[in-house]
């Protein structure tokens, strides 16, 4: 185990919980989950806000062509995930 | 979308039968991963050519800087590979999440001037700020020279600071190929002294460091001789 994400870091009340209802709907608590709250508060808002200029519905492109450019990034990444 | 059509992007982006628009957000994308130091005034004029407008390739972007970055965490953390079930399961839970998120919209300006000129997406420019200010497991001078090491790499400015010697090849790796790093180098960084909460650290910053500095000259393309153009 390089760092534990799972069990290390310092997460409230509020997000175990929701870390528990993401792993008994998906099966297991995903990476970027575990990424972006190991301390919450050590990730600045400022790339939450960032990234999430490119999720939702109100963007100029539509769902599957954003999951073409992530899958696209990825693979030039030579990265699985 | 077609399953042909993303097999032929994967294989080769510049022949795939998409539209102009989506082949012009591709090489947008390739430029941002690969070829940070060729992003400039001539690709985004490129790209407008090809009816990009600079919303929509701000929009690009955030996607570009997202999976850049968690491509890193990722390899750095080695994430557990979800089953197709889990998966499936995961992106419904996903397009929840973003059917109640709206996609943000960028503020007004879109980019901001630091203390030495450097332009940059707003959001960016507070994100690098906090991640240098911040209390933490690690002093921030520390965090300072693996940010611009990082950054150094992948078309940043050279970096003024001194990085020490045990973190050199990890975060050389992080920047340049993260699927090369190992759990052996996160055991020797264990035994330098650097706890997980200061690998975590590390590893975010130098992340950070290693992806944004194209989006500063994305932006320096978009934003620099346009004035405050809005997108």
């Amino acid at each position: 185990m390089r760092v534990d994400l799972e069990r290390g870091g310092k997460r409230g009340l509020a997000v175990r919980f929701v870390m528990e209802m993401v792993r008994r709907y998906v099966g297991l608590v995903p990476g970027p989950l575990l990424f972006f709250t190991y301390r919450l508060k050590s990730i600045p808002k400022g790339i939450q806000h960032y990234i999430s200029r490119g999720v939702g519905r109100n963007g100029a492109f539509i769902r599957s062509e954003r999951e073409l450019f992530a899958a696209f990034v990825s693979s030039l990444n030579t990265c699985r995930f | 979308m077609d399953a042909a059509i993303v097999e032929a992007v994967m294989t080769d982006w510049k022949s795939a039968p998409v539209s102009g628009r989506i082949r012009a957000a591709l090489q947008l994308l390739e430029a941002l991963t690969v070829r940070p130091q060729e992003v400039d005034r001539g690709l985004v004029m490129e790209l407008e050519s090809a009816g990009l407008n600079p919303s929509e390739i701000e929009e690009v972007a955030s996607v570009a800087f997202h999976f850049n970055l968690m491509n890193r965490a990722a390899d750095a953390f080695d994430f557990a590979m979800l089953d197709p079930e889990q998966s499936d399961r995961q992106s419904r839970f996903l397009r929840w999440i973003g059917r109640v998120l709206p996609c943000r919209k960028a503020p007004r300006p879109s980019f901001g001037i630091d203390d030495e000129g450097q332009l940059s997406p707003a959001e960016l420019m507070a994100a690098r700020q906090q991640l240098l200010a911040q209390p933490g497991s690690t002093a921030g001078d520390l965090r300072a020279a693996v940010m611009a090491h990082a950054g150094s790499l992948r078309g940043g400015p050279v970096s003024p600071h001194r990085l020490p010697a045990e973190l050199l090849k990890y975060v050389e790796a992080l920047a340049l190929h993260a699927y090369w790093i190992t759990d052996a180098m996160a055991e020797d960084l264990k035994a330098a002294g650097y706890s997980e909460e200061a690998i975590f650290e590390v590893t975010l910053v130098g992340a950070f460091g290693a992806v944004a500095p194209a989006f500063d000259r994305l932006y320096e393309g978009l934003y620099r001789d346009a004035g405050s153009r809005e997108p």
